[in-house]
């Protein structure tokens, strides 16, 4: 840029002003990104919120204010309540199982042994296949007539022939969870080897040197030092799923007798297979305030984690 | 025995639960696809197959349309990983080398957009996609995936990025490179490995993402290859589990590869700023 | 080559003032030293000539033209950066080459330079290789190659030995002081090393906290340091200090106290009786002699370096330093007899830090 050649005085201003002009035009650097996730996310919340107080007809046509009557109607339903409360076992549940294996496991992973890139790939494979496909080969696995699982423990000599998995609510959610916990431990392991290898070498030499054994130097400085990732992989876990709709659509579509269904199914029924819209949407609208408490949880935690870094 | 040697059979001892747990669907579907039909439905069910049988693949391609799926698929995927890069890459460029009005603000923008999921948000997608007039279009789920994988991208590039020194650019500059040509030819050649890395990564979530495809695809030939698996049970006592577990092979397989060739990276990648 | 003009240039990174309006002018082919510690602002200034930082306000001219919102890639300046920055997906002969083709010359014109610069730094043997399998010392004198083959207005040096070990560092500081001598190329060198800055410098830049403290070439420096800063960060081992009041004898002469013993101070002093001042000696400056027992001071410790003996020392409870190429058979705890010149001393006034003799 060209500047008339003055006084410093009168040099410095339009000087900053076209620096702050640059620091403007690099918003173009972010704006395609901006545009595209505000119209195919923040347009259906939108749209979402609208349908959630609106009277919709199974066409998706809005025919008028509705108020609170679609959360009351959403409320009143006993299936509802049910998923809801299966929503919470699920959740706590392969959460829960998932870091207590992902934590050993990530930690075997991060010894040196032979062979451990291959065993870092088997155990993050479920992470590369499709939860529907995974769901669907598991459903095949534990079928009671001719599934693999039956079959397997049969040679073993275990009395499970013929043993109907997904019959009963119990064993079907029960099934449910363990795959939902399998298919989460690469994601979580990977953040636990990730918090792992950054922990520096040195700090188990000195550990070492000041006469801490193995066990004391994995109790007192490896987890320890894991907690923020511990934190993190709590809470992205627990939003991932919640969220989690292809096992439990795929295995059992929330049945028998709704006795798997939770949230995500209950929505997607409602809108897709009984045609309310209306009440899917104030049945979205609350699963939206649930994980936007637990987002709010995630930021905080985070700027926590960074000021603490500072 | 070493120590080494010693310490290696503790760790696989230690992880072969988990290990054959996540096998076991592969055993299966190996077992299964390779079987006739009525060898499944046989009253004493085994693990391997009396003869290789490669006729449930030929179906599935001859009569069952999965070329078309894996055609489908594979258009959605390369489109939305082409389309989330090109607004991921500027962004994250801009993130980690730029000054910018706002940038704490756009994080926890692109925090946000990553907690919700395109489920809760499920029954809008639809209408918003309706007044387009992109439902049952491929080119819908090539939007739709940009914009709910484009976070993770802009988080990976961003953190590869910031392993790339910024001397290395003002070298350039000072070599008397403009800002465009520094960037093709100084930066953009050092990030080659990053940008790959994410490319795969937004390829394979596009790829197995199954509940935006099933509700906005409406039409059987237009199916991406989990959702036409998925179809494929139909009803549950005539289920031909050969012709499913065939499909799976093929849609899981070549991702699996693809995955296990970038597995180290995403390790680096998350470590570095995914979750930061 | 040319000349470059600072005038009154200030830096602020929002309300934080780093640099605090500053003048100097660096003559052709010169070569300038900015030395200061850590976040004195001196590779700010230089990044500002270079053009990678905006200038707040003051002007920066090269060679009689206004350079201040010229862009780095058009003011034709050279900067070797402390990481070196070599571009690590290009061979050491496209590193040189870069800025070159850049400007779209001639193969074989690039050829050339590129061949006389890896001849004149020994790289002929490494042109082929990767930056990532040379050693640290050869990756330097890469930076520099790139540097020499453009021919630029000025060299700028950002802390370019740093990552090298002591002697090669020694070694590498030579080879920079012959190149300029032969290339005659206009210098700034950024470095937070004194020894560095005092066996390269035309001239020497000491910054502290934004300022210039003073310039001056090596020897001014050392012989007449202007501030107590300067004269506190110029040679090694650091000059000693004490303080005292300034008192005046019969005879009208200027002298001072350490402890109960009087110490004359220079005539011709700018100062008053009864102002305070700060009293500098260098170490190599304060003859020292092994005493019996009544010695002034006491020795602390005794550090050898074969050519020289450094004594820490304790005198009426202030801690001094000397140096000696004497022998001395001295031990700590022994007592020592030490003398002060009033020629070799340099007084400044305690408050302002600014020289008085």
């Amino acid at each position: 840029m060209e500047m008339t050649q003055t006084t410093p005085a009168q040099a410095s201003r339009p000087q900053s002003g076209a620096r702050i002009g640059r620091n403007l035009t690099n918003l173009v650097f972010i704006l395609p990104s901006v545009l595209l996730s505000l119209t195919i996310i923040g347009y259906p919340i939108f749209e979402v919120m609208r349908m959630a107080v609106s009277d919709v007809n199974r066409f998706g046509k809005i025919r008028g204010f509705e108020g609170l009557g679609n959360f009351l109607k959403v409320f009143q339903d006993p299936i509802f309540i049910q998923s809801s409360y299966q929503t919470l076992i699920w959740t706590v549940a392969v959460v829960g199982g998932t870091v207590l294996i992902a934590i050993p496991v990530a930690i075997i992973l991060n010894e040196d042994f032979h062979g451990r890139s291959i065993a870092r790939t088997i155990v993050l494979l479920p992470w590369a296949v499709s939860l529907a496909m995974t769901a669907l080969v598991w459903r095949f696995v534990v079928n009671g007539d001719f599934g693999t699982l039956n079959l397997a423990l049969t040679q073993l000599g275990l009395p499970f022939n013929n043993h109907p998995w997904l019959a009963t609510a119990a064993s079907a959610f029960t099934i449910e969870i363990l795959v939902g916990i399998l298919v989460s431990i690469p994601f979580t392991v990977t953040i636990f080897l990730g918090g792992l290898t950054s922990i520096p070498v040195t700090l188990y030499e000195a550990a070492a040197m000041d006469g801490a054994t193995r066990w004391q130097s994995l109790t007192r400085i490896t987890l320890p030092m894991l907690r923020p990732f511990l934190q993190i992989a709590i809470v992205l876990n627990v939003i991932y799923v919640f969220n989690s709709f292809p096992i439990i659509w795929i295995m059992t579509n929330g049945g028998p007798a709704n006795g798997t269904d939770i949230l995500i199914t209950y929505v997607y029924k409602q809108a897709f297979a009984f045609g309310k819209l209306d009440v899917a949407a104030a049945a979205s609208v609350l699963m939206f305030l649930v994980l936007l408490g637990f987002s709010v949880l995630y930021l905080f935690m985070t700027r926590q984690r960074g000021a603490a870094g500072q | 025995m070493t120590r080494k040697a010693k310490r290696s059979a503790l760790c696989w001892l230690g992880l072969s639960p988990l290990l054959i747990v996540v096998l076991f669907p592969y055993a299966t579907m190996l077992s299964t696809a390779l079987k006739r039909k009525d060898e499944i439905f046989q009253f004493e069910t085994t693990w391997l197959p009396d003869s290789l049988y490669f006729g449930n693949f030929i179906e599935l391609f001859a009569n069952r349309g999965f070329g078309r799926a894996l055609l489908n698929s594979l258009y959605i995927s390369f489109g939305a990983t082409l389309v989330s890069l090109a607004v991921a890459l500027p962004a994250a460029y801009a993130l980690s080398r730029l000054r910018v009005p706002g940038k704490g603000t756009f994080r926890t923008y692109l925090l946000v957009t990553q907690l919700i999921s395109p489920i809760v948000l499920i029954v809008g997608l639809f209408r918003l996609f309706a007044y387009l007039g992109m439902i049952n279009d491929l080119n819908a789920l090539v939007f739709a995936h940009s914009a709910f994988y484009m976070a993770f991208a802009v988080w990976m590039l961003q953190s590869y990025f910031d392993t790339i020194p910024k001397d290395l650019e003002e070298a350039a500059w000072m070599d008397g490179a403009s800002r465009l040509k520094s960037f093709r030819r100084v930066f953009l050649p050092l990030c080659l490995p990053g940008i790959a890395v994410t490319s795969l990564f937004t390829f394979v979530n596009s790829w197995n993402e199954y509940a935006m495809s099933l509700t906005i695809l409406r039409e059987g030939s237009l199916q991406t290859a989990p959702v036409k698996i998925a179809f494929l049970t139909g009803t549950l006592y005539e289920t031909e589990w050969n012709i499913i577990m065939a499909a799976t092979l093929v849609a899981t397989v070549p991702v699996a590869i693809v995955f296990a060739s970038i597995q180290s990276y995403l390790i680096r990648g998350l470590s570095l700023g995914g979750v930061k | 080559m040319s000349s470059i003009a600072i005038r009154n240039l200030t830096k602020s990174y929002g309300s934080v003032q780093v640099l605090h309006g500053i003048d100097l002018d660096i003559a052709d082919e010169e070569f300038v030293v900015l030395v200061g510690p850590s976040g004195c602002g001196k590779s700010t200034l230089l990044r500002m000539i270079a053009g990678l930082e905006d200038i707040t306000a003051g002007d920066l001219h090269i060679d009689g033209t206004r350079m201040n919102d010229v862009s780095p890639q058009k003011r034709d300046l050279a900067m070797v950066f402390q990481s070196y920055a070599l571009y690590p997906h290009m061979t050491v002969a496209e590193n040189m080459a870069f800025s070159l083709s850049l400007r779209g010359k001639q193969k074989s014109a690039i050829e050339r330079e590129v061949g006389d610069a890896a001849r004149i730094l020994h790289l002929e043997d490494y042109l082929d290789r990767l930056p990532k399998s040379l050693s640290g010392g050869q990756r330097q004198r890469v930076a520099m190659g790139r540097a020499i083959v453009r021919h630029p207005k000025a060299f700028l040096f950002d802390e370019p030995l740093s990552n090298l070990d002591a002697k090669l560092r020694t070694h590498m500081r030579a080879e920079i002081k012959q190149l300029h001598q032969s290339l005659g190329a206009t210098s700034v060198y950024v470095t937070h090393d004194q020894i560095e800055a005092m066996t390269l410098a035309d001239r020497i830049v000491v910054m502290n906290a934004g300022r210039v403290e003073q310039v001056g070439t090596p020897l001014e420096l050392f012989d007449r340091p202007r501030t107590r800063f300067v004269a506190g960060f110029i040679g090694a081992p650091a000059m000693n200090f004490f303080e005292g009041k300034v008192e005046l004898n019969e005879q009208g002469k200027p002298h001072t106290h350490i402890g109960p013993s009087p110490v004359a101070l220079p005539e011709g002093m700018e100062s008053q009786a009864g102002a305070i001042v700060t009293v500098g000696l260098r170490p190599q400056h304060i003859p020292v002699s092994a005493a019996s027992t009544d010695g002034n001071a006491r020795v602390e410790l005794v550090e050898q370096t074969g050519c020289e003996t450094n004594l820490l020392l304790k005198l009426a409870g202030i801690d001094f330093t000397v140096q000696t190429r004497d022998r001395l058979e001295v031990n700590a705890g022994d007592a020592v007899n030490l003398e002060f010149d009033s020629r070799n001393m340099h007084v400044f006034d305690s408050n302002s830090g600014q020289r008085l003799n």
